[in-house]
C-alpha cells in the first residue's frame, strides 16, 4: 500500500510547520509535504494538518485572513469526504474562524501570552484523533498562545457534549478541570473541540512539541499519540 | 468626469455584553476606579476600523461597508457585534 500522504498548510506567518513536518516525517515516516497554501490541492493528500504560527500576523483576529484563502475551501471538501484535518494552535484559529469548527477563540482571560506546559485530559478517546490515548488519558503539552480562550455559548455547549465534540480539557494533576488548571479562561476548560462528524479536530496545544522525549522537560512522548492516531485513522479509510 | 465622492465611515467592532472583556475590566478596576474615577461603572474595549470609501452616496457606502463587515467577517458574529457610524463626508 502506498504510505499515507498528509498536507502540511503553510499561511504567510505559519512557524510551525518544520517542526511538524520532522515528527510525521522524520520521527512517524509519514509521506508528507509542505505545500504553500494557494497550491493545496486536497485529490493528492489524505489528511492535512494546519500547524501553528502567527498566520498573516494575526491581524484583524487570529485566523480570519487565513480562513479566506482557498485553502480553506480544499479543506472544506476533504472534510467532507471525511478526511482527518487537524489544527494545532494558530491552525485551529484558522479552523473556528472558517466555520469548520464551532464556537470562539478569545483573547486569554489574563490578557497574557502563555507558554507553558499543560495537563491536557482526553474526552473523547477514539476519536480519530485519540485512537491511541483512551478516555481520562492525561496528555502533557506545551502552550503558546495569546488567544487561546474557547468560547461557546451554553446551548452550542451543551450540544458539543452531547456529541462528543468535545476532545480536550485542561485537567490538573489529579486530572480534575480545575480553575487554576485552566491557562486561558476557556469555557468548562476546552482545550480542543471537534466537528460534528469528528473528523475535523482543533486544540490549542502543541502536539508536534511534545512528541520527543528530548524536548519534554517529562521525558514524555504524548504528542505522538495525536499524530498516529491521525495516521492510523487515515489508513482505516483508504481501506474502506 | 469627476469621480464618486468619498465617505469616512466608522466600523466599531465590541463584544457582546455576555463575553468577559478582561482588558475592559482592568481599565475599569486597576485604573479608573483606583484613580478617583469611581463614578464610571462600565468599560468595554472594543476595535475601530476607519474607512474611506467611494460611492453615489453615503447610504450606498454604508451599505457596501456592512455587506463587507458581514461578507469577510470583519468582526466574529459567535462573540462580537458591529456598528457602522459616518464620520463625515
Amino acid at each position: 500500500m502506498d504510505k499515507l500522504k498528509v498536507a502540511i498548510v503553510q499561511f504567510p506567518g505559519t512557524n510551525c510547520d518544520r517542526d511538524t513536518y520532522h515528527i510525521l516525517n522524520d520521527v512517524l515516516k509519514a509521506d508528507v509535504q509542505v505545500i504553500w497554501h494557494e497550491d493545496l490541492r486536497m485529490d493528492a493528500f489524505d489528511s492535512a494538518v494546519i500547524p501553528g504560527g502567527f498566520s498573516y500576523g494575526d491581524n484583524l483576529r487570529a485566523g480570519v485572513i487565513a480562513a479566506y484563502s482557498p485553502a480553506l475551501g480544499q479543506l472544506r471538501k476533504a472534510g467532507e469526504d471525511g478526511k482527518p484535518i487537524l489544527g494545532i494552535c494558530n491552525g485551529f484559529q484558522i479552523l473556528v474562524e472558517s466555520g469548520l469548527l464551532p464556537g470562539a477563540l478569545l483573547r486569554n482571560s489574563g490578557l497574557r501570552f502563555v507558554c507553558r506546559w499543560v495537563n491536557v485530559r482526553v474526552e473523547a478517546g477514539n476519536s480519530l484523533f485519540t485512537k491511541f490515548s483512551e478516555n481520562g488519558t492525561i496528555l502533557k503539552m506545551p502552550i503558546a498562545h495569546n488567544e487561546g480562550r474557547y468560547y461557546a455559548e451554553d446551548d452550542l455547549l451543551a450540544s458539543l457534549e452531547r456529541n462528543g465534540q468535545i476532545i480536550f480539557k485542561y485537567v490538573d494533576e489529579g486530572g480534575q478541570p480545575s480553575e487554576p488548571s485552566n491557562p486561558n479562561g476557556s469555557v468548562s476548560n476546552i482545550a480542543g473541540v471537534s466537528n460534528h462528524d469528528g473528523n475535523i479536530v482543533g486544540l490549542m496545544p502543541h502536539p508536534e512539541r511534545a512528541s520527543e522525549s528530548l524536548l519534554s522537560p517529562f521525558r514524555t512522548t504524548h504528542g505522538l499519540q495525536i499524530f498516529t492516531s491521525m495516521l492510523r485513522s487515515v489508513e482505516v479509510l483508504l481501506k474502506r | 468626469m469627476a469621480g464618486l465622492p468619498r465617505f469616512r465611515i466608522d466600523v466599531f467592532i465590541t463584544n457582546k455584553p455576555a463575553i468577559r472583556d478582561p482588558e475592559g475590566e482592568s481599565i475599569l478596576e486597576d485604573l479608573a476606579i483606583l484613580n478617583g474615577f469611581e463614578s464610571v461603572k462600565s468599560i468595554r474595549t472594543g476595535k475601530v476600523l476607519a474607512m474611506e470609501i467611494e460611492a453615489e452616496n453615503v447610504e450606498i457606502a454604508k451599505s457596501k461597508v456592512i455587506e463587507m463587515c458581514d461578507s469577510l467577517r470583519l468582526y466574529n458574529p459567535v462573540v462580537s457585534s458591529c456598528s457602522v457610524r459616518v464620520a463625515g463626508g
